[in-house]
């Protein structure tokens, strides 16, 4: 069956269960500030806050691209920070639809897996994503990188090392920010800017990093980075419907920008 | 008791619950029923986030989740539970706690809510069912 037909199956089959349900009772303060973070699944991924700004304008995202060789760096939780950016930098490759850019990024994606002890995890998701490249598949390549990122989690808490699991998310944010702010940096427009607002997110981070083993945190680019985040999170809280000002927009660009070079030039 | 009134009343006398583990069998049998049902979303171009949301539904009570979303984007969640004979009702709060109009499909153990975020920011997902038992229960979200 032709997949047009199919869906009209669906939808015919399916019709009288749709409907505008009537709103629910407002909810309290103690039921909002109780419901469960889950962790990564309540934040947006890199992709999905490309694609809002894909939708009020075309933005030209090869000009974010970083032309770093790989770093050689040997302290684990610099690694774990470091993949998460190069993740970011994957969702940002496919965003671009650039081939070799996503081959490039998959390419430093694996020699910091590997040393991590990390590689055969992403040996299969990395032939996935250069098949994906290659026949332009940029959703199922979105959807292969944030499976590169659970499953490096699921490895990294199976090895006792739930700390860089932390810690590569928190890259891969940090760096899907920066990309988001500078391009609203150059290009500021309030309903750009009303896409980049991310309330409470800084604070669970904040609370992560709190938690990391003393050892962990006593790194200077850890240390450093624990005493940004609660500025960074204030920048993303504003209250809503109020669009942050260029100048807000330039001051968060400035902050994740000096955050992720803390994560890059730490580990050179 | 009427569906549309039933997520209300149970969110109006219940305080905050948490959705305790499902069992890895029960688990995947709900996914693949939300993703089944998901599958129309994505056809429709929808991107899949890659990690669900599982657990076991109190009875009696929602259980409660924070999604971060990105206005300009639309989004669907999709709820499935192996208790077929049970019906699950979804809703969505801002955060300010005011129900979000949204479109709903309600099928039993179905259930989907999908709409667009007027404002990037905090919401808060509503799952509950209506036989009073604990049941295992799967939500994915897509987004486009």
């Amino acid at each position: 069956m032709s997949r047009c037909a199919c869906l009209s199956v669906f939808w015919g089959l399916t019709a009288l269960a749709f409907s505008e349900e009537p709103a629910a009772v407002p909810i309290g303060e103690e039921q909002i500030r109780g419901a469960e973070f889950l962790g990564q699944l309540s934040i947006p991924n890199t992709a999905e806050l490309f694609a809002a700004f894909g939708k009020i304008a075309k933005p030209d995202w090869t000009l974010f691209f970083r032309r770093q060789s790989p770093a050689s760096i040997t302290s684990r939780p610099l690694i774990a920070l470091n993949l998460g950016t190069l993740i970011a930098d994957g969702f940002l490759a496919a965003e671009a639809q650039d081939r070799q850019q996503v081959k490039n990024v998959s390419r430093e994606i694996k020699l910091l897996a590997k040393s991590i002890g990390l590689e055969q995890e992403y040996m299969a998701r990395s032939n996935s994503i250069a098949d994906f490249a290659d026949s332009r598949n940029w959703d199922a390549l979105d959807e292969e990188l944030e499976a590169v990122q659970s499953e490096l989690t699921l490895a990294m808490g199976s090895q006792r090392d739930n700390e860089l699991a932390t810690l590569m998310s928190l890259g891969c944010w940090l760096r899907s920010i920066e990309i988001a702010s500078a391009y609203l940096a150059a290009n500021y427009t309030a309903a750009g800017a009303e896409i980049l607002r991310q309330p409470g997110v800084g604070e669970f981070f904040a609370a992560r990093v709190e938690a990391l083993p003393a050892k962990v945190k006593a790194l200077p680019a850890v240390a450093e980075l624990q005493q940004r985040l609660p500025a960074l999170g204030l920048a993303l809280s504003r209250p809503a419907e109020v669009p942050a000002s260029s100048k807000s927009i330039a001051v968060l660009h400035t902050l994740t920008t000096a955050m992720v070079q803390i994560i890059t030039t730490e580990a050179k | 008791m009427k569906r549309a009134a039933f997520l209300p009343a149970l969110l109006a006398s219940t305080a905050i619950s948490f959705a305790a583990p499902a069992s890895d069998d029960a688990a995947v049998t709900c996914r693949r029923a939300a993703l089944e049902l998901a599958g129309a979303w994505t056809n429709e171009g929808f991107r899949l986030r890659e990690r669900p949301w599982t657990g076991v539904l109190p009875a009696g009570k929602p259980a409660l989740a924070r999604f971060t979303l990105v206005a300009g984007n639309r989004y669907w969640f999709t709820a499935a539970t192996n208790a077929a004979s049970t019906k699950l009702t979804m809703s969505i709060f801002s955060e300010a706690g005011e129900a979000i109009e949204a479109n709903s499909y309600l099928d039993g153990p179905l259930a989907a809510s999908g709409f667009s975020p007027r404002v990037s920011g905090s919401y808060v997902l509503a799952l509950s069912e209506a036989s009073g038992t604990p049941v295992p229960f799967c939500v994915v979200y897509s987004f486009k």
